[in-house]
């Protein structure tokens, strides 16, 4: 509808990269990378977007998690069902939630 | 995100415990900012409307469904969930640019627009114009304090009458409770009664002023600075 006012779609750039992690061990390995920076520098920052989805049945949780770090051009979709309690635990260790 | 980590925290025990979280919440952010107004719609739609001067495409096929936990992730739905996470991260950056030019300060010039409001982050009380004065006190208020963090407004429109102008306090003698406000002081209206001109003078703390959005014309006549900010703002 807001096309009708003359605004235009916003589109995901070619340069963004959509990476479904789909276990623990990959989100362990991709978060570790990704704040790796901080272990060297305790002053430095690492900023990410973060939102859910979830079923529209679902009464409570959520059903995928997305995770886009400012500093690259990758958006990382964690499917919180196969994520688990040690996957949880990697991104509250990582300050990621 | 607020309501998502909510359902987090219902759906990971660990959570539940968790009690600093190092999340900023976008519609605050762009509350806090300016950008946005308390009684404006903050949802990610709305916000890249209103900050991106985009369109958020949102379709409810999509959005309510059962699919979401079907392993692997349908194109459509993982584009969506692309999307919607780029989008947050768009409108935070832009937010974060035009910031450093929507903080008042002492600094800020005279004659630019400002919105006076209710509290921190909260309601616009009254319009006006950073005064072309700053004496070192108005009627009694000082305004040159040690911590340089009070501004004269010339107010031309009030929003809310019986807002209090925190800074203006009452006289040793006491006007009737029914018009003392709770932080005893005097409200815009008393001030504006006084006032024999269309205009009046408040002292008022820079945390309370943010730039006023809505007159970006005004912003162009009074800096090149705010000039700026208003066109990045107003062509987004």
């Amino acid at each position: 509808m807001a096309v009708a006012y003359g605004r235009g779609a916003l589109e995901l750039p070619d340069s963004i990269e959509v990476i479904w992690l789909s276990t623990s061990d990959l989100v362990e390995s991709t978060f570790s990378s990704l704040m790796s920076p901080l272990d060297v520098n305790p002053q430095a920052s690492l900023a990410a977007s973060v939102d859910a989805e979830w079923n529209i049945s679902r009464l409570s949780g959520v059903s995928v998690f997305q995770v886009a770090p400012h500093c690259s051009d990758c958006i990382y979709i964690i499917p919180v069902s196969a994520l688990g309690h040690d996957g949880i635990d990697i991104l509250i260790k990582n300050c990621i939630i | 995100m607020k309501g998502d980590l909510t359902r987090l925290k219902k759906q990971f025990n660990q959570l539940a415990g968790q009690s600093s979280f190092n999340i900023i919440d976008l519609k605050d952010y762009i509350l806090r900012r300016g950008i946005l107004q308390r009684k404006e719609s903050g949802s990610l739609v709305a916000l890249v409307e209103k900050v991106l001067g985009l369109y958020l495409p949102k379709d409810d096929a999509i959005r309510k469904n059962e699919q979401w936990e079907v392993i692997p992730l349908a194109p459509e739905l993982l584009h969506y969930a692309a999307l919607d996470v780029y989008a947050s991260r768009l409108i935070f950056e832009r937010a974060t640019n035009i910031a450093p030019f929507d903080q008042v300060t002492v600094q800020t010039p005279p004659g630019t627009m400002v919105a006076l409001l209710i509290q921190s982050g909260g309601n616009v009380a009254a319009y006006g114009r950073i005064s072309k004065t700053q004496p070192a006190s108005l009627g009694g208020v000082r305004v040159r304090v040690p911590t340089k963090s009070r501004l004269v407004v010339d107010v031309d429109k009030v929003v809310i009458p019986s807002a209090a102008a925190i800074l203006h306090l009452l006289p040793q003698s006491p006007l009737p409770s029914s018009q003392k406000t709770k932080a005893g002081a005097f409200t815009l209206a008393q001030l504006q009664a006084a006032s024999s001109t269309d205009t009046f003078a408040v002292v008022a703390p820079v945390k309370l002023l943010t730039f006023d959005h809505q007159n970006p014309v005004c912003c162009f006549l009074s800096s090149a600075i705010i000039f700026s900010n208003c066109i990045l703002f107003s062509e987004l």
